[in-house]
């Protein structure tokens, strides 16, 4: 009995010690929270901002651009942004004093700045730190020193390359060119990741990778920089030479539809963003559309072969040198009397064109013109490409008929214009236009025949051998070609005053391997002619361009140009 | 008996597969931590790649070379006539 009695009487006195210890706990906790909430409320605050999760940016770099063999055209390099803190450095003196030490600056202009924003959180102080400068400026070990990584864009060639690869904004992003055509490509995406960071913001602690990095992509060009060199000089010296407006030249391989090189002149350098201005941006190579005047015969050559009834022998009688259509009035620059089809192009007579137009259907011609790429987009993509001009035959008057058969009354683009030379250059095939390795590959498409194709090959190779083209031969090369001089529309009528100068060259004539268009406009000097103007500029390039390409000299009447052939002059001056 | 004995080996379940998360979620932090590591070092080896091919494309530049040929070497391209070509 008492021993039951005394264990409840335990068990009772046990109770009331637990209950007592639960309560005075839950009083230290009520105590603890009211504390925290009302005594120390910023210390806390303080302490919760220094250890907070963060999600950050996992950076990545721009692809690199390159040429066809290898050399950079554009490339991103890190540069380092400095930032100072004026409320750690406002009293340490021999600090600031390193600091400008180190930057090459006088110490009190250091001064001035820090004192004059000393409440601001940071200072940028430049944003061209050199990799010792960095170095120097974090060995120092200085609380309140920070650095800032941003990528800034090179492009090693400069105006050379200016219009064709573009460039991007302060971001990398891309804004004209290639760098706009392939941003996406070359951007890469950014990653991100969470991250414990404390109250200076230094990762404390990297957690979880959220979304993967994936670097740009670099890319790589079909263009040849040493081509690309030659013809930007050459065009560069004819420009100034001839005190012309502007020029372009294009080059490319008419078996594929490479494009080898691509340029225009005034350019600009991309490095320097002063001489940035729009009005020198435009690529007019792509974007500028022109009458192409005399270097559209062939085209009407080769409508009259595919139609059957002419052959290359076939002759054309154009006395008296002028030929009335309703009230207009077509003329040669003389009476050039009987021609075959090689005359035509080798006098570059504008009635024989009419003639052999007028023997066919305005949809013939149309046609061929078509089937050669014109009116539509050469497959390049780059910003502002322009369509041309060229008309429905259905709409065309006799005199329209007529002016389109020597290359007025429609407009084309140099690209466009050397995508069509391709046709007779490779066998007869519209080939898409390309800049970057690896692109869309579209079928080529058959627009004239093979055997029409040679034939106005053999007779372009005469026109340089010994018509109007003669300043466009290259030595120990067979060079086939046509010059065009247009004039230019002024207030809708043509003038005398203001000319364009065109040469569209294939070459060698015996295997072609390049295509080249030279387009200088309105040329102010001594010559305006395309045979005394934009001629030499072929020539000059494709010395170069068949050495650096490793084109072997042609077999076929080559000698005979060799012998004949003056010394000239390389651009370049270089035998590398 | 039997039934206890379930309900042990069901404890021993519970208990390995809370360790076994443990150990699994460092493993993930731990393997994320060197893949950032990597990354960040492929970046920093692929930008002093770029500065080595812009400095390396500055100094190979064809207006340099041109000049260096020219001025300091008094190189020049040969005349046409002193030219013989091999096969």
């Amino acid at each position: 009995m008492s021993l039951q009695r005394k264990v409840t009487l335990d068990f009772r006195n046990r109770r009331k010690v637990t209950l007592a210890l639960f309560f005075i706990m839950s009083l230290i906790l009520i105590w603890g929270a009211i504390d925290l909430q009302i005594n120390e409320p910023v210390d806390l605050k303080k302490r919760a901002d220094s250890r907070s999760l963060r999600i950050k940016e996992i950076p990545t770099d721009r692809g690199i651009i390159f040429d066809k063999n290898k050399d950079p055209l554009a490339v991103s390099v890190p540069h380092y942004a400095l930032e100072v803190d004026p409320r750690k450095l406002i009293n340490n003196e021999e600090y600031q004093n390193r600091i400008a030490t180190i930057l090459d600056w006088n110490p009190e202009k250091l001064q001035k700045m820090i004192s004059a924003k000393k409440h601001r959180k940071g200072i940028p102080l430049t944003r061209k730190l050199t990799t010792e400068q960095k170095k120097a400026l974090s060995d120092l070990g200085i609380d309140g020193v920070y650095f800032t990584e941003y990528s800034k864009r090179h492009y090693p060639t400069a105006n050379v390359t200016a219009h064709l690869i573009g460039f991007t904004d302060r971001d990398d992003r891309g804004q004209e060119g290639i760098e706009k055509l392939y941003d996406t490509t070359l951007q890469g995406v950014v990653g991100e990741r969470r991250v414990l960071q404390d109250a200076r913001r230094q990762v404390v602690k990297s957690l979880q990778i959220i979304k993967p990095v994936e670097p740009g992509k670099d890319l790589y060009l079909t263009i040849h920089a040493g081509v690309q060199y030659a013809a930007y000089r050459a065009l560069e010296k004819a420009v100034i030479k001839n005190q012309a407006s502007s020029g372009s030249v294009v080059v490319m391989n008419p078996n594929n539809g490479n494009i080898l090189a691509l340029t225009n002149y005034p350019s600009f350098n991309p490095n320097i963003s002063s001489e940035k201005q729009a009005h020198l941006y435009r690529n007019r190579a792509v974007t500028d559309k022109f009458e192409p005047g005399s270097t559209l015969k062939p085209f009407t050559i080769a409508m009259a072969l595919e139609g059957g009834v002419y052959a290359p022998d076939s002759i054309v009688d154009t006395s008296p040198g002028v030929i009335k259509i309703g009230r207009n009035k077509v003329r040669d620059a003389k009476d050039y009397g009987v021609l075959n089809l090689t005359g035509i192009l080798r006098h570059s007579s504008n009635v024989g064109s009419t003639k052999l137009a007028f023997d066919h259907s305005p949809k013939a011609m149309w046609k061929i013109l078509w089937a050669v790429g014109f009116g539509e987009k050469t497959g390049l993509k780059l910003n502002g490409e322009a369509r041309g001009d060229l008309t429905s035959h259905v709409k065309w008057h006799p005199f329209d008929h007529a002016t389109h058969s020597f290359g007025y009354g429609m407009t084309v683009t140099a690209v466009q214009l050397a995508r069509a030379y391709s046709v007779i250059a490779n066998g007869g095939w519209l080939v898409s236009l390309g800049v970057a390795r690896g692109g869309a590959i579209f079928p080529r498409v058959r627009a004239i025949k093979e055997s029409t194709a040679r034939s106005v090959l053999d007779m372009l190779a005469v026109a340089v051998n010994e018509g109007t083209g003669k300043n466009a031969r290259v030595q120990g090369f067979n060079v086939a070609g046509k010059t065009g001089t247009a004039r230019k529309l002024l207030d809708g009528e043509y003038t005398s005053k203001a000319h364009m100068a065109l040469f569209a060259g294939i070459i060698p004539a015996d295997a072609p391997e390049l295509v080249s268009i030279v387009v200088i406009d309105e040329p102010r000097g001594e010559h305006y002619t395309g045979g005394q103007v934009a001629a030499p500029v072929f020539s000059e390039i494709m010395n170069e361009a068949t050495r650096l390409l490793n084109i072997e000299p042609g077999t076929s009447g080559s000698q005979a140009v060799i012998e004949n052939f003056a010394t000239i002059s390389s651009p370049l001056g270089s035998a590398f | 008996m039997k039934m206890n004995l379930f309900v042990l080996f069901l404890a021993i379940s519970v208990f390995a597969s809370a360790l076994a998360l443990v150990t699994k979620r460092e493993e993930t932090r731990n393997f994320s931590k060197q893949l950032e590591k990597l990354e960040s070092e492929r970046r920093a080896v692929k930008q002093d790649w770029a500065k080595l091919i812009l400095r390396q494309s500055n100094l190979a530049s064809h207006s340099r070379v041109e000049q260096v040929a020219r001025d300091a070497l008094g190189m020049k391209l040969p005349e046409a006539k002193t030219v013989v070509s091999t096969k």
